[in-house]
């Protein structure tokens, strides 16, 4: 409860009680208006009236309760003592207080649930009351009254009041002679005071509360602008720095303070400031209200930073700009990767040694250009297969030790083999690698080494050479095993070694007195002497011949012939070649005959896969007869008792044309549906012309014809859930042959009895552009151990008596061959499941 | 045994082939008292169970849909351990004749054979048990 300061009625027996609005828990007016806005506007017309007012929340708390006159301050209170209680809410709830009965629930509440002023006369007091309600955003938020007009003065409501209200008479009587009355137009105006009062109220209401939700607002903007982990700076139109958030300041080095002192271009790296102010022009110029680019700052210590930056503008009415906001990225981090990848990969490229990654399987999982280059092969042919295959024969198995050696140790250091290339030729490659074994994988360097190889063969010839010459002497040509001779351009014989007379038979003596004419044997004189200028010419010649020996023996030589063009002499060496030919000979011999016998072996395995396959053609006869006979038991059945029926209704005296005709036409349909059945199988048996676009259920449809009867017979559901629209280009019966084998496989999974429970599913569907078929049984599955054999030729489960071996592998032959499409086989849960893919 | 006697029995025949059924069934309405026909082992079997009294000899197919020759005859036998039954069979070799059964005949049937074949249950079950054939209307 508000004193009021200005009141001169403090007068005996009054009781103050304590500031209603402290009971306040709603406080929406409270808060948002303010306590003391709310007295001051109460004032302004109390102070006119000098009675009591009162401004309620919406929920009828007190959020200003003022009095201004003795009058209504003894009522208010004396009613305040009715209620016989210090506690102020158990004295609003009781209903006894007479004066808040009037102000509120006789007043105020009425004009929040109605939405509109209320005026009450009188009030428990013997006063009026005018409520107005106090509306915001459309609702009502609250209410406001004030208590108006003459207390009474006549003895009889006087002494009803005293006696009402439990106060003294004379007192009463003394507050309302004591209050002046105010003219009409007053009252009048004030209640116009009363409904501006309240929409004041309400306007400071909207805008309070509109104020502290945009505060709330901006804090969160503030708080994304400052915590967020990328740059954001409002810029001006003359590029400064006007706002930066915390991450600005870190990517950049500078303070808050220091940046906005600055412009942007100042601290842009030289050679991205064009292309970042030709696009800021464009802004300026309203051409674009943005752009992104990559561009680098250069930070307060000096250092680069790499960007990505986007900008945008808020452009003013006139379409100038008023600012511009930056969102920066420092991509430092992703440039330097990505520049060490940039190096790595001109180094890998750009290498004349060859580097290789390998994977743990032995292939190259990647290779540089050098590889392609020094080997022949495309990167493709390099990457398709083990690189073992490219390594030269004789140098596999070293290789793989080497690979042993590599993973135990972690390394290989300057190992080197041949690696074969693409022209037939090889290279010798020198390896440093490293393996790592948490990865498997290998990193290899390797540098051709053919040439220097070969200069180093090369030297070693030289040497030999020089050693050769050095000790060319009649010494060591004496002792050699082959035969030595120093001929003249005639083709006279100068020298003669002793392992050539040892060959010939002849004495040096005897040779010295021939010519090479006189040892050739398989050329004429004639021939000879064009032989001898053609190796002049040349300077040397090897060739194989045969020399006459003294006894008359034909010997095999071999001739290496070099011409000294400085001693215009010929030296030869002569090597016997005869075992060696005749072994030759005896090879060829023994490798002719091998030949015929390999040959002899194919043709015997010819027979043999002749006789297997007639033999499983012979098993798939019976299959088909089985399940003709399936197919042809019941209308048999049928014929034979019509027949019978026949010479029966005639003992019977029952047979008549009628009865006859009756008999005949069902025999006559019988023998159809079992002449149907015929063509049914025989075309299933027609093979196919060639190749066409056939649809897949239909063939499926003719398999499972087929073996329907005898699945009947066994009890096995035939489940199918077929694609009718699918079509596929190849073997349309030789497909339907491959369905049928799987089926009559799955059946022969189920055994020989009654097989109750048993299902065979047929799924066709189209997956990822292939045709799938599935064939499932729930037959048990096939064992673990033998499933990666059952497209074997030959192989089979069941007993010899049924197992053709060859039913599965014709299936596989069928789909891979001639349909080039994939077929294997899984056990899920029980079931075997054949999946076809066309 | 004068073929007759079939005048006074009656006989419940199970089929699933409605032409066969359809034959057999006026083959043996022209020389037994009454036929029942039933399509598949359990039409029979509840044939069975409310004609039970009347009924002196069972023939079945084996290979029926729902329940199957086989298992109708074994809740017959439960039923009548006497009752003499007659299978047909499409195949000799792939079902033996259950010893509890009187004879199986292979089809296509032939007529004579399914005559003998009745005749010589009825007088085997006469011999072995003296089971009394009802006379009809005595």
């Amino acid at each position: 409860m508000t004193i009021d300061t200005s009141d001169k009625n403090i007068f005996p027996g009054y009781k103050p009680y304590a500031d209603l609005t402290e009971l306040n828990q709603h406080r929406d007016l409270l808060d948002t208006v303010g306590k003391a806005a709310l007295e001051r506007i109460a004032r302004s017309y109390l102070d006119l009236l000098e009675t009591s007012t009162t401004i309620y929340e919406v929920d009828g708390s007190y959020a200003t309760a003022l009095f201004s006159s003795g009058y209504c301050k003894l009522l208010d209170s004396a009613s305040r003592e009715l209620c016989n209680t210090s506690d102020n809410a158990e004295a609003i709830a009781c209903g006894k207080w007479l004066c808040h009965e009037s102000r509120w629930t006789n007043a105020s509440k009425i004009t929040i649930e109605t939405g509109v002023p209320y005026d009450l006369r009188p009030c428990n007091g013997g006063l009026n009351i005018y409520a107005a309600p106090i509306k915001a955003f459309g609702r009502i938020v609250g209410s406001i009254n004030c208590g108006y007009g003459q207390p009474p003065s006549d003895d009889k409501t006087i002494n009803e009041l005293s006696e009402k209200y439990n106060v003294d008479k004379a007192k009463l009587r003394e507050m309302a002679q004591e209050y002046k009355e105010r003219p009409e137009y007053i009252i009048e105006a004030i209640k116009r005071n009363i409904l501006l009062s309240a929409d004041l109220i309400g306007d400071i209401y909207e805008r309070n509360k509109l104020a502290s939700e945009l505060s709330v607002k901006e804090e969160q903007l503030h708080t994304a602008f400052e915590f967020s982990t990328i740059g954001i700076a409002i810029t001006s139109p003359e590029k400064g720095w006007v706002t930066v958030n915390e991450k600005i300041c870190n990517m950049m080095g500078y303070t808050r303070q220091e940046l906005s002192q600055m412009t942007w271009s100042e601290i842009t790296h030289p050679d991205d400031l064009k292309s970042d102010v030709t696009q800021f022009n464009r802004v300026l110029a309203g051409e674009i209200n943005g752009y992104s680019l990559d561009k680098r700052f250069i930070r307060k210590d000096g250092s680069v930073i790499f960007t990505t930056l986007w900008v945008n503008c808020k452009r003013k009415d006139d379409g100038n700009i008023k600012y511009c906001v930056a969102l920066i990225q420092d991509i430092t981090g992703r440039r330097k990767i990505e520049e060490e990848r940039e190096q790595f990969h001109k180094f890998f490229n750009s290498s004349d040694d060859l580097m290789v990654i390998a994977d743990p399987n032995g292939a190259f999982k990647s290779i540089n250009p050098a590889c392609m280059k020094v080997l022949g092969y495309s990167e493709e042919e390099l990457l398709s297969k083990p690189f073992i295959d490219f390594v030269h024969l004789d140098d596999r198995q070293s290789t793989l030790d080497e690979m042993v050696r590599q993973i135990q140790r972690g390394y290989s250091l300057d190992f080197e083999n041949r690696y074969i290339c693409k022209n037939g030729s090889f290279r010798y490659l020198s390896w440093h690698a490293s393996y790592i074994a948490s990865e498997g994988i290998t990193y290899a360097t390797a540098r051709d080494v053919t040439d220097f190889k070969m200069l180093e063969a090369d030297l070693t010839k030289t040497n030999t050479e020089r050693i050769w010459l050095e000790e060319q002497n009649k010494t060591i040509l004496s002792t050699s095993i082959d035969g030595f001779l120093k001929v003249d351009p005639s083709g006279h014989l100068l020298y003669a070694n002793e392992a050539f007379c040892n060959m010939t038979g002849y004495t040096q003596e005897e040779l010295l007195q021939m010519g090479i004419q006189g040892l050739e044997a398989s050329e004429s004189p004639e021939e000879i002497n064009s032989s001898l200028n053609k190796t002049m010419e040349a300077g040397g010649d090897r060739f194989e011949t045969k020399h006459r020996c003294k006894d008359g023996r034909i010997i095999d030589v071999e001739v290496s012939v070099n011409y000294s063009k400085k001693d215009d002499l010929l030296f030869a060496f002569i090597r016997d070649i005869t075992a060696r030919k005749r072994m030759e000979d005896e090879i060829n011999t023994i490798n002719r005959n091998l030949q015929k016998r390999v040959e002899e072996e194919v043709a015997k395995n010819r027979v043999k896969d002749q006789l297997m396959y007639e033999q499983s053609r012979y098993l798939s006869m019976g299959e088909l007869l089985m399940n003709i006979s399936h197919h042809w038991r019941q209308p048999l059945c049928g014929v034979a008792l019509s027949i019978q029926d026949i010479k029966d209704a005639y003992l019977y005296n029952e047979l008549d044309a009628h009865y006859l005709e009756k008999n005949v036409k069902l025999a006559m349909s019988e023998l159809k549906t079992l002449s149907g059945i015929i063509d049914t199988f025989r075309n299933f048996y027609v093979y196919d012309k060639g190749q066409k676009e056939f649809n897949i259920a239909a063939e499926i449809n003719r398999a499972t014809t087929l073996i329907s009867e005898a699945a009947k017979e066994k009890r096995i559901v035939i489940d199918k859930e077929l694609d009718e629209a699918l079509t596929v280009r190849g073997y349309p019966t030789d497909f339907a042959h491959a369905i049928l084998d799987v089926l009559t496989n799955a059946m022969d999974n189920f055994g020989k009895k009654d097989a109750t429970g048993a299902i065979i599913k047929i799924r066709l569907f189209k997956e990822a552009s292939k045709n799938i078929i599935k064939i499932l049984d729930n037959g048990g599955g096939i064992p673990d151990d033998i499933i990666n054999k059952v497209f074997d030729p030959y192989f089979t489960t069941k007993d010899k008596s049924r197992g053709t071996g060859m039913g599965l592998y014709t299936t596989k032959v069928t789909i891979e061959q001639k349909m080039a499409g994939t077929i294997s086989a899984t056990n899920i849960d029980g079931w075997c499941e054949l999946r076809i893919e066309l | 045994m004068d073929e007759s006697i079939l005048k006074s029995i009656a006989v419940l025949y199970a089929e699933d082939d409605d032409y066969i059924r359809m034959m057999i069934t006026r083959f043996l309405k022209r020389r037994v008292a009454k036929v029942l026909e039933a399509a598949n082992g359990k039409e029979g079997l509840n044939l069975y169970l409310s004609n039970k009294d009347d009924i002196n000899l069972v023939i079945t197919d084996i290979q029926m849909p729902g329940m199957n020759g086989m298992a109708m005859i074994d809740e017959i036998l439960k039923l009548n351990e006497t009752q003499p039954i007659i299978i047909t069979t499409a195949y000799g070799d792939e079902y033996v004749a259950n010893d509890k059964v009187c004879r199986n005949i292979i089809k296509p049937i032939d007529n004579d054979e399914l005559i003998e074949a009745i005749m010589s249950c009825l007088g085997y079950v006469l011999f072995r048990h003296g089971v009394r054939i009802k006379e009809e209307g005595g």
